[in-house]
């Protein structure tokens, strides 16, 4: 038989073990990215000499290569840097390989992130942040307390689309000897050569996996913009006093 | 008191504040007057340091400092104890009228929850509007929204309160509802307050004071019978006759 569909389902089971790799290491780089990637949008914003040119130089060189050479570089360049820094070679051999998969994930998608961050953080009317200043707050609690949750309704669609690629884009980090779920995948699938099968399996699992994300993100997106939904949580009081008005 | 003195500030080449003194006592009531672009908002912004002074010394209270050289700690007292209302309301738009009102009292004050919330609650109710605390800004009207501005300003207790054109961004029949809050606050006579307004009776009803502005100076200063019955100044009668004045205005 040239294509067994039935071998396409029975393996799920067995791939679906390594599943929690998958989306360990995409929600570790997510958050690893929001982070630098939050930092290199304040160090746009705020211009902040020498910074902003290292800033921009990582932007302009994460976005013009590919991810796949950012990994290998990172896998072989750290150790060579650490060891030529005079680090201990046991220590250097002994880093968990899901570290550089980690590093070379959440730096790549922090370049892109960032871009998304700064325009919502801009974005956000100055008029907030005036009130917020009036009343007292200061420029830390005016960021966390108004301009983080503002940006973010703005910033939450593309920083989904980032995070549902990095669900996608953990299957390169076989190159850094890490397996998670495609690599195990591929192992599984060398032993009878089953190798199409393996990838139909795969890619159902993946399509799942992001089609669930998507719509938990729009949730997420509708909760967000409080100030869309009806007045009184949504029941129907609103539109039966506007109704009685009318009568 | 507030007290200001030789307040300046320039934007680039254009001096939009000339050297403004200006004294307000608590529970007396000034309202600044003056064409567009004579410098009234900038001075209400500068009180507040959402503009940096250039030159100047600000007291307020028992607190008196320079307010080029202002330290952080110079601007947080300010800003915590004015308020301002903006002339756009500037309400957070995700917060509802009531979290609007706590926000100050919660991270600020860090009074707990459920207390700012009762007090939040109050001031709500004073500015009438109890029947709304869990509306989002979006779903209030023009005045409603900045009756709700006015109870997040009262939450701080402040020592002076900064009106900028309160009513200047609202729909005709908004402006009296408005007004009447401003009006009950006043009375209260438990604030300096500062009120920049294109309002003429209602300055002229209101106001223990009347501060006139032509491009960056105070022209006149006095009670409103002084500065609106007998302006000294040529540039202050053309203004004032310009400003019709009803003796019959009810708010």
């Amino acid at each position: 038989m040239i294509f067994d569909p039935l071998l396409v389902f029975t393996r799920i089971p067995k791939v679906l073990k390594y599943l929690p790799i998958t989306m360990e290491i995409a929600v570790a780089s997510t958050l690893l990215s929001l982070v630098i990637g939050f930092l290199v949008a304040l160090i746009k914003i705020r211009g902040i000499p020498v910074l902003r040119q290292i800033a921009a130089f990582y932007v302009s060189v994460t976005r013009g290569t590919p991810i796949l050479v950012q990994l290998y570089a990172t896998y072989v360049g750290i150790p060579i840097i650490l060891r030529a820094l005079h680090a201990d070679t046991g220590v250097v051999n002994s880093i968990p390989p899901v570290v550089f998969a980690l590093i070379a994930l959440s730096l790549n998608d922090a370049a892109y992130s960032s871009e998304a961050i700064r325009a919502a953080i801009q974005a956000v009317d100055r008029g907030q942040i005036e009130a917020a200043h009036s009343i007292g707050m200061t420029t830390w609690q005016t960021l966390r307390r108004i301009i983080v949750p503002e940006s973010l309704v703005i910033a939450l669609p593309s920083l989904g689309n980032a995070f549902i690629g990095m669900i996608k884009g953990t299957s390169l980090v076989f190159v850094t000897a890490v397996v998670e779920m495609s690599t195990y995948g591929r192992q599984l699938a060398g032993r009878d050569f089953r190798y199409l099968e393996m990838y139909v399996t795969l890619a159902i699992i993946y399509w799942v996996i992001t089609f669930v994300v998507s719509k938990l993100l729009s949730l997420w997106e509708r909760k967000l913009k409080c100030d869309e939904r009806a007045v009184g949580g949504g029941s129907g009081n609103d539109t039966l006093t506007r109704f009685a008005e009318k009568v | 008191m507030i007290r200001l003195q030789g307040l300046r500030k320039r934007f680039n080449r254009h001096e939009v504040l000339k050297g403004i003194d200006l004294e307000v006592r608590f529970g007396e009531v000034a309202a600044v007057i003056g064409a567009s672009g004579s410098g009234k908002s900038t001075l209400l912004r500068c009180i507040d340091f959402l503009e940096t002074p250039d030159e100047g010394r600000f007291t307020l209270g028992e607190r008196s400092f320079d307010a080029a050289k202002a330290s952080k700690a110079d601007i947080a007292y300010m800003r915590r104890n004015t308020a301002m209302v903006f002339q756009n309301f500037n309400l957070f738009r995700y917060k509802t009228a009531l979290e609007n009102v706590t926000e100050g009292m919660i991270t600020v004050q860090k009074l707990p929850r459920d207390e700012a919330e009762k007090r939040g609650r109050e001031l709500l109710g004073k500015v009438g509007l109890s029947d709304r605390t869990d509306y989002y800004p979006n779903k209030l009207s023009g005045g409603q929204q900045q009756r709700v501005a006015i109870a997040r300003s009262l939450a701080l207790n402040p020592k002076a309160m900064l009106f900028d054109e309160p009513t200047s961004a609202l729909d005709p029949e908004m402006i009296a509802e408005v007004l009447t809050v401003i009006k009950n606050v006043a009375k209260e006579r438990s604030h300096a307050m500062i009120i920049v307004s294109h309002e003429m009776n209602f300055v002229y009803e209101i106001a223990d004071k009347v501060i006139f502005l032509d491009e960056g100076e105070v022209l006149e200063q006095g009670t409103p019978l002084e500065v609106f019955g007998a302006p000294k100044t040529e540039r202050a009668r053309q203004f004032i006759s310009r400003v019709n004045l009803s003796n019959n205005y009810v708010i």
